[in-house]
């Protein structure tokens, strides 16, 4: 039945909940510890290589930075460890994927693969929306990734829940032209080593305690708590991938960028941006336009050929929406120190205002440039490279829970050119 | 028998109101069980272009059944037969309201007779007339004069919001979809890119059944749906799609809700053509489509060849409002099925006829 | 940490001598607009050439707070805002205090700059008089400015903020034209909220004119036939059908208000953001019926910024559309289509020319976007309702959010919320001559 209690009301229930069990530890450690190890390992997409998978949905916990651990499903690979998001799946276009699915939790299960004709499938029980993997049985999917592209996958039974719950992940046809190639243009070829994944999720911890407790849930009266990109929420976002205390979340969702340059870095780097959550979400990335190349694994072309990209400052990827996107950034000013000093005054730096534990500022203007901060402010610097923020635009979702700033954001890595080398 | 076909403007008030019955089903696409008769419905056009065509609907109050048996007070349209009052009994109001269909060129003479207590009006977003914000007293009528020049898909709704009923009139069920054909057979919008051999018109809409309880005093803070319908149905009552393998699909959104929606199909993209009935210079194919309250949407779906008999291709709310009230399935959804009992049929025009 | 950074000169970029020194910009100020000359005047005249040395433009904001005014609010209808508002050029954060203090406008000024200017914004901290024991640092962020240096994009962490009773400069040059958006980003979800939000546009080089068909826009000191101004460097003639040319302009900057996080602010409690859900909607911070007074309305002296939309029949308007708050919104002029020419401050263009923009009766706005959109004001119609002011007759088109559950000031009965107006009159309204110009033209109500 209908519940409209008004939220006023459920507060009160909220703020005991939050002091006894979510709100433990202060978002300020989680991030020196995320931010230490910017730059200490990769962050661009991880593959799991096809054509074919054996995967098994099963459950765990995954770890957000206000303390809280919440309880998800997803698809892990057969002898692999649970992790949030389910492996990104890389397949060449035309392969023929296959997918094998063993079911481990105590409901069915399945798979669908929206944006792609013709699965076929073996085994399992019919269902919904396709054919389901009964609890301890099996149900196999296959079809030919006759488009490249970026593709969700996610389950097709009751999918209110299930998706939610986790059972969602990213499928990459890498196009016949080449792997450095988005698709088979040649206008849509990027850095082969800066290929982002940007899978965005938004969560009720409530509807998970729920199935983990066996409890009934409202889903009428849901309501997002926690905001995830690539399974990690801000500042767990900006760890690299793979690091031993997010053992179930491998993927970091930090961006890094080097000074377009013609001649010696003309590549964009690539995001594919893919929404399983309910929402909408309004993406906001600093630092310049994204050009919006294909949605949905379909080149923005027109019937003729022409090229239909457009730029935005914000792009709303929304619900089951994919959007591969190009970002370039350009050292436009130049600002040098000596030679092009910016046109302003900085004050004493003693007049300015710095998150203590949290600066990434690297104590100069220039790129590439250090430079001292006040005494008691630690700095996440490295070789004078820029930090600029990447976040859903509905600000509401860049929290964890109560605590501020989190979810749904991560940071944009602008390197000096030729790398970042710590300055000696 | 399509909603137009005389220059009589007499006769054709009561032509295009019979026909416009006849269509007033929600409307999807129905099996074709005798493909002779269908070819029959081919327009065959007696009239020029330009036809007066007039269309006399009701205002009045009614009721919705939902899947779970829950039934909610509405205020909907209904097309109004000659000699016939609004409050008789055999003048149902539907949610949505009528299909009005009617050929690009067409003079438009639309009638409104309000059998509601409030004040009612009509409003046509998209086409060339001075937008009506006052509408009919109870037990008034409104007239509506234009002509439809472009084809497309476009909603029509209340207008009428004054200081007590706020915009709680759409949200009663006052909204309905409104279709211009081009003088080409098959096509959206007279072009070879919107060429279709089957089409669906799907309204997007919510329930709130508390706002249907108490309208005059319902507190719009607290819209909340419960229920979430494709012309006017909920799944499992939703109308599956029908067609077969390689035809083209042309989907009608109109989102008539209060909310937007996000929209997506299984198994196949959507080639996006035209958006609030403006033809996109370069068509775009996707997956999921957000539409937003008010605005409407046709893409065209190929069903793939080679699928199996009965195949199913979902098309549902990816914002996955996929419940009635809290039960699972039912909400925003329906299924494009590759019927066997089909026959090919390109071409295939009118909706449910 | 001492700096070495007394005196940096500015180095004036080769993009500057090429592109820049166009028309002197008009500057939204203390109250709503402010141009460097007389107001209304200035535009019409040619601009000074800019100096060698120096910005082109700079503009002093202040943040404090202080209380809007919102119709459905109980009691007094006032709100607890924060906001950036204009103050002069050489003050201090101790001069102003006791002006300024506690009396900060809502939505913050329209910045109205021109391409390839240099840009200075100071920022001045001048704490809050309500809160005094709050000493939130705050910053500017320009949002969608194109390939931004940290020290400039106002985010704290990735930089640093300004604490209260201090200042500090941020410097852009403006190399793109379009319609972007401006606000805090220091404890962002709280301060964006709380109404630091504005917008800021830059206009194309093309309003000087090519000389030829393209005429020199009446921003730029054009002719009394020529366009107000132009969108972006659509390099079209007025007459072409794909010209971004207007005769009007309007800023319209979206919100929505939750007003609990206001009031918990105001009695020194926190809001857990997950609970957003406002009572309020709203356009340039007002909302209906409010929305469709002038600008600098007596009766709304803490949000200057009109959301009222006049045109005569015949006039080509842009309503430049950006939204600030978290929810996404279906906007629509029932009865008259929008052409979208510009989204997120770039024009509807592919690589290769392709022409984007489109039609649409229903503009989705998400937040943090913008579009800039195109309308001809219908005909002037006798037979359908006519009202008449000052200027005439004219007819009446809502516009409105067509998400009509958020048509409601706080749930109280009547219409509501983020809705106003489309006047189009029968010619007699007068030209515009600065953006966003509504009439009767009123006085800033304060300093």
């Amino acid at each position: 039945m209908s519940n409209k209690g008004r939220t006023l009301i459920r507060m009160g229930l909220l703020g005991l909940t939050c002091g006894i069990i979510l709100c433990a530890g202060p978002a300020s450690a989680r991030f020196r510890q995320a931010q230490v190890t910017i730059g200490q390992g990769p962050s661009s997409v991880v593959c799991t290589n096809g054509p074919s998978f054996n995967l098994r949905a099963t459950d765990g916990h995954i770890s957000v930075p206000d303390g809280n651990s919440i309880y998800m499903w997803t698809f892990a690979e057969v002898g692999g460890p649970f992790q949030v998001p389910s492996p990104v799946l890389c397949v060449d276009e035309g392969a023929t994927v296959t997918v094998n699915l063993t079911n481990e939790l105590a409901e069915p299960v399945s798979i669908i693969f929206p944006g792609h004709v013709g699965v076929n499938t073996t085994g399992g029980t019919p269902g919904l929306f396709t054919a389901e993997a009964p609890p301890a049985g099996s149900v196999t999917y296959s079809f030919v990734a006759s488009e490249p592209g970026t593709y969700l996958y996610e389950s097709g039974t009751e999918p209110r829940k299930q998706i939610e719950m986790g059972l969602h992940g990213a499928l990459i046809v890498r196009p016949s032209l080449g792997a450095n190639y988005a698709y088979n243009d040649a206008a849509t070829e990027f850095d082969p080593g800066r290929e982002y994944l940007m899978l965005l999720h938004d969560i009720d911890h409530n509807l998970h305690q729920a199935v983990e407790w066996g409890e009934p849930y409202d889903y009428t009266t849901t309501r997002d708590y926690y905001w995830t990109i690539n399974g990690r929420a801000f500042p767990d976002t900006l760890a690299p991938n793979s690091v031993a205390w997010l053992p179930a979340q491998p993927y970091s969702a930090l961006l890094v960028v080097e000074p377009y340059d013609a001649t010696t870095n003309p590549l964009p780097i690539l995001l594919r941006y893919l929404n399983a959550g309910l929402q909408n979400h309004p993406f906001h990335l600093h630092g310049n336009y994204t050009r919006i190349i294909a949605q949905d694994g379909r080149l923005l072309r027109g019937s003729g050929s022409e090229d239909t990209s457009y730029q935005s400052f914000t792009q709303t990827i929304g619900s089951g929406q994919t959007y591969d996107v190009f970002m370039r950034w350009t050292d436009v000013d130049g600002w040098a120190t000596q030679s092009t000093p910016i046109p302003v005054d900085i004050p004493d730096l003693t007049n300015l205002f710095f998150h203590n534990a949290m600066t990434t500022w690297s104590g100069e203007v220039p790129l590439g440039e250090q430079g001292d901060v006040p005494v008691g402010v630690t700095v996440h610097n490295i070789c004078g490279e820029y930090y600029l923020i990447a976040h859903s635009h509905a600000l509401n979702e860049i929290q964890n829970f109560d605590e501020g700033m989190g979810g749904m954001t991560t940071f944009l890595r602008v390197d000096p050119p030729g790398g970042c080398m710590p300055v000696p | 028998m399509r909603a137009r076909a005389t220059t009589i403007i007499g006769l054709g008030l009561i032509f295009a109101a019979m026909a416009l019955l006849l269509i007033a089903v929600p409307a999807l696409a129905e099996p074709q069980s005798n493909p002779a008769e269908a070819r029959q419905a081919e327009p065959v056009r007696a009239a020029p272009l330009g036809a007066t065509v007039s269309v006399d609907l009701c205002a009045k109050a009614g009721t919705l059944t939902l899947p779970d048996s829950t039934v909610v007070d509405t205020w909907g349209f209904a097309i109004k037969p000659a000699s016939v009052a609004c409050t008789d009994v055999s003048v149902q109001a539907q949610v949505p309201g009528p299909l009005l269909e009617f050929t690009a060129g067409d003079s438009i003479s639309i009638t409104l007779h309000n059998a509601l207590a409030e004040q009612a009006s009509i409003v046509f977003p998209g086409q060339d007339l001075m937008p009506d914000h006052v509408g009919a007293a109870p037990g008034g009528s409104v007239a509506y004069s234009f002509t439809v020049d472009e084809p497309g898909t476009y909603l029509y709704e209340s207008g009428t919001f004054s200081d007590t009923t706020a915009a709680v009139q759409v949200a009663m069920g006052l909204y309905g979809p409104l279709v211009v054909r081009p003088t080409t057979a098959g096509q959206a919008y007279g072009t070879p890119a919107s060429a279709y051999d089957r089409e669906a018109v799907l309204v997007l809409s919510e329930i709130d059944p508390d706002l249907h309880a108490n309208p005059t005093t319902f507190n719009l803070l607290d819209y909340s749906p419960q229920y979430w319908l494709i012309s006017g149905k909920a799944y499992p009552e939703t109308d599956p799609i029908l067609a077969l393998p390689e035809e083209r699909v042309l989907l009608r959104y109109v989102n008539a809700g209060l909310w937007n929606h996000t929209l997506t199909v299984l198994g196949m993209h959507q080639t996006v053509i035209a958006v609030d009935a403006y033809v996109k210079n370069y068509p775009h194919e996707a997956v999921s489509l957000i539409i937003p309250s008010g605005q409407t949407w046709d893409s065209i779906a190929t069903l793939p060849a080679g699928a199996p008999f009965g195949t199913s291709f979902p098309l549902y709310s990816r914002n996955l409002f996929l419940s009635n009230e809290n039960t699972f399935p039912g909400g925003m959804m329906t299924f494009i099925t590759y019927d066997p009992t089909l026959l090919p049929y390109r071409n295939y025009l009118g909706l449910g006829m | 940490m001492e700096h070495d950074r007394v005196t940096r000169k500015l180095r004036r970029r080769d993009f500057l001598t090429l592109a820049g020194g166009s028309a002197l910009t008009v500057l939204a100020g203390g109250a709503l607009y402010k141009t460097l000359g007389e107001p209304g005047t200035s535009l019409a005249a040619p601009a000074p050439a800019p100096a060698s040395i120096g910005p082109d433009v700079q503009i002093h904001l202040a943040v404090t707070d202080g209380y809007a005014s919102l119709p459905g609010r109980v009691g007094d209808q006032t709100l607890y805002v924060f906001g950036f508002m204009e103050v002069p050029w050489a003050s201090t954060p101790q001069d102003l205090a006791s002006t300024y203090k506690g009396n900060v406008q809502i939505v913050s000024p329209i910045i109205a700059l021109d391409e390839g200017q240099e840009f200075h914004l100071k920022l001045s901290n001048l704490g809050l008089a309500v809160r005094p024991d709050l000493d939130d640092a705050h910053t500017v962020h320009w949002h969608g400015f194109p390939n931004v240096i940290a020290v400039f994009d106002g985010v704290p962490m990735q930089s640093f903020a300004v604490p209260v009773g201090k200042s500090f400069t941020y410097a852009y040059v403006t190399r793109d034209p379009g319609t972007f958006i401006y606000h805090c980003h220091f404890e962002d979800v709280e301060h964006v909220q709380m109404l630091m939000i504005g917008s800021v546009y830059v206009r194309p080089v093309q309003n000087e004119g090519n000389g030829g068909s393209i005429p020199k826009a009446r921003l730029a000191g054009g002719a009394s036939s020529a366009p107000l101004g132009y969108t972006y460097n659509d390099g079209l003639p007025p007459t072409d059908p794909l010209s971004t040319a207007y005769d009007r302009e309007f800023s319209l900057l979206l919100t929505e208000i939750d007003e609990r996080p206001h009031d918990l602010l105001e009695a020194v409690q926190e809001f857990v953001w997950a609970y957003y859900e406002p009572q309020y909607w709203t356009i340039n911070g007002r909302a209906y019926p409010d929305t469709v007074k002038p600008n600098n309305d007596p009766s709304l002296p803490h949000q200057p910024i009109s959301s009222l939309v006049q045109a005569n029949a015949g006039d080509r308007v842009l309503l430049r559309l950006a939204h600030l708050g978290y929810q996404q919104h279906a906007m629509e002029v029932v009865g008259i289509p929008l052409k979208v020419v510009g989204h997120d401050a770039n024009l509807l263009r592919g690589p290769g020319g392709a022409d984007l923009s489109y039609w649409t009766n229903v503009v989705y706005v998400a937040p943090s976007t913008t579009r800039d959109c195109l309308f001809t004001a219908p005909a002037f119609d006798a037979g359908a309702p006519v009202e008449s002011d000052a200027y005439g007759d004219y007819n009446v088109y809502w516009l409105q959010n067509r998400n009509y559950n958020r048509q409601t000031n706080n749930g109280q009965p009547g219409l509501g919320g983020m809705v106003s107006e489309v006047r189009v009159y029968n010619g007699g309204l007068p030209a515009q001559t600065a953006g966003h110009q509504t009439f009767p033209l009123l006085s800033p109500p304060f300093p």
